[in-house]
């Protein structure tokens, strides 16, 4: 199955995104599909939905389109506990490969999305 | 027990031809592709009923466009397929030929490839919601490795910019080239930057064009008495597809070298044996990265290198000398097919002005969406 519904949550306060571990060889990912692990090809039963903390460090940066309207910030994370992902940087900060990161969920134009803040600890 | 290129029938290119790579044109998708289709039929001295079988390298004209192109050659009920395989989509339709012929199955076997940029297909859709969504584009994924590089390596902007700046030198030597004027640094340095430090010039275009490929059989060179002169041969054909690396490996690189390296055993040509190479330049930081991928230089060198002219045109080896994808262009279906238009072009000598002294052995590479990887090994006879 595909989710399609926001995927991520505060769980006991704390932001996380949810994805996938497969059951037989822990191998995780994320957006969730449990069509079936690509490590090992288990799927159905034997795959569960995951939450992982919004903590980690910055594997890359880049501003994209900068200066224009459409203009963002992306990065490539590893999370702690989980799979490397792609999200939405808050600032455009200065490349630091290892930095870490937070996110938090916002609202922006009255929708809850997911920024990452480059840690000042 | 498998098999591999080099354990079955030799096969060879003798018919190369292209329609230029441009911005998109009212011309129909038919029109460009028979254009390629018939220069490369004239080039190899045959003629459509002559071809045994004929794959169409597309990505983003819908089903079946090769029936309503191909009759214009006059039908002859031979098998034909649409291959697509993202941007290497003519470079797998190029494999499909050459597996026709070395297998046995046929004697003369043609590879095309044909686009004209229209309203994106959409899949089926339904997807996993992520946290990124427009993000995602092929320009922010490299911007993300192009800066990762620098950070690690230590190479300026002007060391990135250097790859564009020789390609559009190269493509304004080639009339078939969508950019073909000269860039100095600082154009090439120039806002607009689309993602990262990647400017646009240090990105390709995306027009119109098409590609077509004659590969033959010995067989076939007999019994056509096609000259030998010109005969490039196809040492290795491997296409591979993305494994699971650990977190932060660069997939398109890692992809290229597992790619690669099987070609070189395959063929037993080896990275320092390699004159010519046409790789998958969309973006400037992909030549840096394949370069080390493919072992023609060492890890962190390849900037430096092409900086300094190593890979110019008369250089160790040639990079992209058709001016890659960012000066000739990234037409999607035609590009990996045209791949191997200009290096048979090179290793028969009949480059002009981008000719690359002494060119023996010529590497194809493509990338599709960082999911396949398509390699071939050609070399004159």
């Amino acid at each position: 199955m595909v989710d399609t519904v926001q995927p991520f949550r505060l769980e006991n306060g704390e932001p996380v995104i949810i994805g996938t571990e497969c059951g037989a060889c822990q191998h995780t990912w994320f957006p969730a599909v449990t069509l079936g692990c690509e490590r090992c090809g288990t799927h159905g039963e034997g795959l569960n939905s995951r939450a992982f903390a919004m903590k980690g460090h910055l594997l890359s940066a880049a501003d994209v389109l900068p200066g224009t309207e459409k203009g963002f910030s992306l990065a490539t994370i590893e999370l702690e506990n989980g799979p490397a992902i792609r999200a939405i940087l808050a600032e455009s900060a200065p490349l630091k490969i290892g930095a870490s990161v937070l996110g938090r969920i916002e609202t922006v134009d009255d929708k809850s999305v997911v920024r990452f803040y480059v840690n000042a600890d | 027990m498998t098999k591999s290129i080099k354990d079955m029938r030799p096969v060879y290119v003798v018919g190369i031809g292209l329609d230029q790579y441009q911005r998109k044109t009212d011309r129909p998708y038919v029109e460009l592709g028979l254009t390629a289709i018939r220069a490369a039929l004239d080039d190899a001295k045959l003629g459509w009923p002559d071809i045994e079988s004929f794959y169409l390298g597309t990505a983003l004209l819908g089903m079946a466009p090769g029936r309503a192109m191909i009759k214009h050659l006059g039908t002859t009920g031979i098998p034909i397929a649409q291959v697509e395989n993202a941007s290497a989509s003519g470079s797998t339709s190029f494999r499909q030929a050459v597996i026709d012929v070395a297998c046995g199955l046929t004697d003369v076997s043609m590879a095309a490839g044909v686009d004209k940029p229209g309203p994106p297909l959409r899949g089926a859709g339904g997807g996993p919601r992520d946290l990124v969504g427009r993000g995602t584009a092929p320009v922010a994924h490299f911007a993300l490795l192009a800066n990762r590089y620098m950070a690690q390596s230590g190479i300026t902007a002007e060391h990135l910019a250097s790859v564009a700046v020789k390609n559009h030198r190269n493509g304004a030597m080639n009339p078939y080239a969508q950019r073909q004027k000269v860039r100095t640094m600082q154009e090439v340095l120039e806002p607009p930057f689309m993602a990262g430090p990647l400017t646009r010039l240090q990105c390709c275009p995306v027009g119109e064009g098409a590609a077509a490929v004659v590969v033959v059989s010995e067989d076939a060179i007999a019994k056509f008495n096609i000259d030998e002169s010109r005969l490039v041969q196809v040492m290795a054909s491997v296409s591979g597809s993305e494994q699971l690396y650990p977190p932060g490996t660069d997939i398109d690189s890692e992809l290229t070298r597992i790619t690669v390296g099987k070609a070189y055993e395959q063929s037993g040509i080896g990275a320092d044996q390699i004159d010519v190479v046409e790789l998958h330049d969309a973006f400037s930081i992909e030549e840096i990265l394949y370069a080390e991928a493919m072992g023609l230089c060492g890890e962190g060198e390849a900037a430096e290198l092409i900086a300094a002219g190593a890979f110019d045109i008369g250089g160790r080896c040639a990079l992209s000398p058709s001016g890659g994808l960012l000066a000739m262009g990234h037409p999607i279906g035609p590009t990996g097919t045209g791949q191997v238009v200009e290096v048979t072009r090179q290793l028969r000598g009949e480059a002009g002005l981008r000719q690359h002294p002494n060119a023996k052995t010529g590497l194809t590479h493509m990338v599709g969406i960082g999911a396949v990887c398509l390699v071939h090994l050609l070399q004159a006879v």
